[in-house]
């Protein structure tokens, strides 16, 4: 089963689940049911499903089908999860408790269904660039360019055609080497400043002779490799930090939903 | 390979993702395999030998992307001697582990302090309570909490009660029934049979498409409990009595999109009910009103403006004075001049009764022409307990006349009913009120063979009101004794002179204008007791701003029947001063109303106040009960006596048609006191299927006029009824006595006057009642909650 098909097969699964579901509520809601318990439930099975994947992490000695497989069945578990999640809630949500934990599953729902689209897209995205790079080691590299393009700067003043390059290497390149990109460039990395850059390094041969022409080629290079593990760090940072998020509210999920059971049982008419 | 991309096989387990720490040189693409120990430290800090040997296999591979560096490849050891010793680092896993550890346990502090602290249950409460319902939360109020509501949410309520009967615990006055908690409060047998009936007839053909005991999708329902509907916790706003359309159709087996499109035609609506004044408005409309030339204006009799609201107050009925007396004031007064003749001393043959000595010498001289006279029917009432008198009684004929007894039997009868009259005034003069009603109480015993009723008993009671103990007095002495001893009474003497004359046995405070003294102070405490009764019962069902409605009120103003204005029953306490009439020519209306002594015709006569005079209406809902009993032919006595008593009163039985002629006394007797004198119908104040709102309606210039909806049917339409006034004419006829075996007396109850109004449609509701209008929902227009009793289906 290739993966194309699977995906196919999950969706149309998924969808069925939600139409039986809906239709159950449907059913329930006109037998004057109770349609909160059922779709209480419903969601309680399913959220206990998306734990799955977790437990399947951690005991890596369960040979029980690979890790892709389950986090495939996590994310349509996931979606169908969301689904129930909106049949059993009220709008707007009432109660300080109970709009935490719904923002809570809001939360961890939402961040979910952007890992599983920055997952899919960001590969497609690292593509682009030539090089790949492992986030660890981005500082370090980051680094270590910078240094160079230091040890260039130096060199080119010290041949002789003046300042130029140099002055502009400390008004310009020595912020964009040293300094980190902002928060912005962070969530949604563009490469505006690096076409600015390159075209200001161009603009600077009619000053130049050819060994400075020859340094201004080295810095323009190594501009495109800094924005290039900029945009490399942007993008695993993005999906690391919504990868955190997803995961560091799952704990507080679980204790909540079980709080929430307790009451409802608790609370429950006496028949 | 390019040292810079370096990439991890996903298809294989990482070496050792369990573990919490990385080595501090990873970040320099030369993390050594077996990284730090498990509490975070290096392997090679802890070797006591220095680095450990396994590090340089990965390390000699590393890339050395150390700034400034110049090596191809590094070891372990170089790396410790030139940047110093590694400093391991969490794992990414690991940190995100701890994260959510730190997330969890801060939450459950936060939960646990929550259920700490007083009332902290109250953030776990999943929305505020609606408005009626907010004071059980109330900080300032020390009481139960949730367990007010929810029994098992403490250990102390655990199988106290259920949810529904702490909800019936607070609204129970409101939902009394037999069958509170089943579907619309109808007992299961007639669900039932609604459904039964429904079953193989098209939704259209029926009045009520309903499936009993079963929702639509075909599952068993239960009684369903009141959170199935009333959903608390949505906010302080949300109403608990608006349901959706969906929960109203879970039963109804006739399924539609909206009230535009799919609701059923109505069918007769406003339905027609018994109503206890017959009044044609469209008699009214075509015949009197253009007579005199006056507008039929329906504000007239249905809109008090003298409230501060956008339209006035609605009412189904004004009172008789504000909508009536202008125009029936005058034929009442002039039907009541008379008074009305509530016993008479029947004339006896003077031969007879001195041929035959007797103790009826005394008898009085104005009373001594011959057999005639009748014996009414109240006095056949106070007599019956006498066996001798109610042995004559049986002989009477059927209109009570004494000369229609047949000749032999005349004078035995004349002589025993004499007897009887006269110690029956001497009984009461001597005894009081309590005298009085003992005959009234033994009488209607004896006519009807049952014992007398709690009500039947405050009519009685309020049938005395007024009556003076000495008028009793007054016709002893004067009519007896006076008679015995031959002595005429001046006829131009005054009542004042002759209680003078008379003095012993005459309680001084008659004199004046000082309160009527009643046969008794029991009785007279009754009368003012009924006063406050009374006064309740005028008060009119309005609505009072800023005031707690009681239930039928709501009803009235916010879709029930219309309210009622009806002051009926105000209170004439009359003097008793000179209720003697001397001359024969009946009292001065303007001066004399109540119990008075005719001394030309000897009769204890009575004047009623006018409309809604209370003695006369417990006169006639006095006779009106044994009307209904002998049409219910209630098995009576054995005795032959007694059936032959119940015929006379029936036949003799003097009912006011001015009475009558409007107040058709349908409806429960045990409604309330003059419950069926009031122009409200029986089933006002009940919770009805469906309801209007007519004020909302009225404030549109559009609707302002009532024909937009009431179209007046013509009198001389083919198609409508006529009122049904068979029992007046029935009791005309009886009045007049001409076949008093023959008649058989109606009960009042349920005689319908014919609508006057055309049916109102759908279409004039719809018009702006749909979709994107005005509000169309189920509950806008029906009750859940109903009273079955008022059900016609």
């Amino acid at each position: 089963m290739n993966f194309r098909y699977r995906r196919w097969l999950a969706t149309g699964v998924t969808l069925v689940a939600v139409a039986i579901t809906l239709s159950m509520l449907k059913r329930t809601d006109e037998s004057l049911g109770d349609a909160s318990t059922f779709t209480g439930w419903t969601l309680l099975v399913s959220t206990c499903g998306l734990y799955l994947l977790g437990l399947r992490k951690r005991w890596i000695t369960l040979r029980c089908g690979p890790v892709a497989a389950w986090m495939q069945m996590h994310v349509y578990l996931g979606t169908f999860a969301c689904a129930v999640f909106l049949m059993h809630i009220g709008w707007p949500v009432r109660g300080l408790f109970e709009g935490i934990l719904a923002a809570t599953f809001a939360v961890i729902s939402l961040s979910g269904m952007g890992l599983a689209l920055l997952s899919r897209l960001t590969p497609r995205w690292l593509a682009a660039i030539s090089q790949d790079y492992r986030l660890e080691r981005i500082p370090t590299l980051q680094a270590k360019l910078a240094a160079n393009a230091h040890r260039v700067a130096i060199e080119s003043a010290q041949l002789g055609e003046g300042a130029t390059l140099s002055e502009y290497y400390q008004r310009r390149l020595l912020p964009f080497f040293q300094s980190p990109r902002s928060l912005l460039y962070l969530l949604s990395p563009g490469g505006r400043r690096r076409r600015q850059l390159l075209r200001e390094l161009d603009d600077l041969d009619r000053y130049l002779d050819s060994g400075g022409v020859e340094n201004r080629e080295e810095l323009a290079a190594m501009v495109r490799e800094k924005d290039n593990l900029d945009y490399h760090r942007a993008l695993q940072t993005r999906l690391r930090w919504l990868f955190s998020l997803h995961v560091a509210l799952t704990w507080a999920l679980a204790l909540m939903i079980t709080v929430h059971v307790i009451l409802v049982y608790k609370f429950q008419a006496v028949l | 390979m390019n040292p810079h991309t370096q990439q991890q096989d996903v298809r294989q387990p990482r070496p050792n993702p369990s573990k919490a720490w990385v080595c501090g040189y990873a970040c320099l693409g030369a993390g050594c395999q077996t990284g730090p120990s498990g509490r975070g430290r290096c392997g090679m800090l802890e070797a006591s030998a220095g680095p450990q040997t396994g590090c340089e296999v990965p390390l000699a591979e590393a890339v050395d992307d150390r700034p400034g560096s110049t090596a191809a490849a590094a070891t372990c050891e170089e790396l410790f001697r030139e940047l110093g010793p590694c400093v391991p680092l969490r794992d990414n896993w690991y940190a995100r582990r701890i994260r959510a550890l730190q997330i969890a346990v801060l939450t459950a502090g936060l939960l646990l302090g929550i259920l700490a602290i007083p009332r902290g249950e109250q953030i776990l409460v999943p929305g505020s309570l609606a408005s009626q319902h907010a004071q059980i939360l109330s900080p300032g109020l020390d009481g139960p909490g949730c367990a007010e509501c929810h029994p098992q949410s403490h250990s102390a309520f655990v199988g106290a009660r259920t949810q529904d009967e702490l909800c019936l615990h607070c609204h129970g006055d409101h939902l009394t029934g037999p069958n509170t908690g089943n579907p619309h409060d109808i007992s299961w047998e007639r669900l039932n049979q609604i459904t039964r009936r429904s079953i193989g007839h098209p939704p259209s053909d029926l009045p009520v498409n309903f499936i009993a005991g079963e929702t639509r999708s075909g599952e068993r329902l239960e009684s369903p409990q009141c959170a199935t509907c009333h959903q608390e916790h949505q906010g302080s706003l949300h109403s608990l009595t608006r349901l959706s359309d969906q929960r109203c159709q879970a039963c109804h087996r006739q399924k539609f999109t909206s009230f535009l499109q799919g609701h059923p035609q109505f069918k007769n609506y406003p339905e027609s009910k018994p109503h206890r004044i017959a009044f044609d408005h469209s008699r009214h409309a075509e015949q009197h009103f253009a007579k005199q030339g006056v507008r039929f204006d329906c504000a007239g009799c249905h809109v008090r403006d003298d409230r501060q609201s956008a339209v006035g107050s609605v009412f189904r009925t004004l009172s008789f004075e504000k909508a009536c007396a202008s125009c029936h004031a005058s034929a009442i007064g002039a039907a009541i001049t008379e008074g009305w003749i509530a016993m008479q001393l029947p004339s006896l043959d003077l031969e007879d009764l001195t041929s035959k000595p007797s103790a009826l010498a005394e008898w009085p001289n104005n009373a001594r022409f011959g057999y005639q006279g009748n014996i009414s029917p109240l006095l056949m009432l106070l007599l019956a307990s006498d066996p001798q008198a109610l042995q004559a009684i049986g002989e009477l004929p059927g209109n009570g006349e004494l000369g229609g007894v047949i000749a032999e039997r005349r004078p035995q009868i004349a002589r025993g009913l004499a007897l009887a009259i006269r110690s029956l005034i001497t009984e009461i003069d001597l005894h009081g009120s309590s005298a009085w009603k003992r005959r009234m109480r033994l009488g209607w015993q004896t006519a009807l063979g049952r014992e007398v009723s709690e009500r039947e008993s405050w009519l009685i009671d309020e049938l005395s009101h007024g009556l003076s103990k000495d008028l009793f007095s007054y016709m002893r002495r004067l009519w007896f004794l006076d008679a015995a001893n031959s002595q005429r009474r001046d006829p131009q003497k005054t009542f004042a002179e002759l209680q003078v004359d008379s003095s012993d046995g005459i309680s001084p405070s008659t004199h004046g204008n000082q309160d009527a003294p009643l046969l008794g102070d029991d009785l007279a405490e009754g009368a003012i007791r009924d006063s406050s009764e009374l006064s309740a019962l005028l008060a009119p069902q309005v609505e009072a701003p800023g005031m707690a409605l009681e239930a039928a009120e709501v009803e009235l103003l916010l879709g029930g029947p219309l309210a009622e204005e009806d002051d009926l029953w105000l209170e004439s306490e009359k003097s008793t001063e000179d209720r003697v009439d001397v001359t024969g020519r009946g009292l001065d209306e303007s001066r004399y109303r109540g119990w008075y002594l005719d001394e030309q015709l000897l009769s204890l006569n009575y004047a009623p106040s006018g409309h809604a005079d209370r003695v006369m209406a417990a006169w006639i809902e006095l006779t009106q009960i044994m009307s209904e009993e002998a049409a219910a032919d209630v098995p009576a006595v054995d005795d032959g006596n007694a059936l032959d008593l119940r015929r006379h009163l029936l036949s003799q039985q003097k009912i006011f048609t001015q009475c009558v002629e409007c107040h058709q006394l349908v409806g429960k007797r045990t409604a309330g006191p003059w419950s069926r004198w009031q122009a409200v119908n029986e089933a006002a104040g009940t919770r009805r299927f469906t309801h209007f709102d007519h004020r909302p309606h009225l404030t549109l210039a559009a609707t302002r006029d009532c024909k937009f909806c009431h179209v007046l049917q013509s009198s001389s339409h083919e198609g409508k009824p006529e009122p049904d006034f068979s029992l007046l004419v029935s009791r005309t006829k009886s009045e007049a006595g001409d076949d008093a075996t023959s008649h058989v007396p109606h009960s009042g109850l349920g005689k319908v006057a014919g609508p006057d109004f055309g049916a109102i449609s759908l279409q004039q509701c719809v018009t702006c009642h749909r979709p994107g209008g005005s509000e169309d929902a189920c509950t806008l227009c029906h009750y859940y909650h109903i009273d079955a009793s008022a059900l016609s289906w």
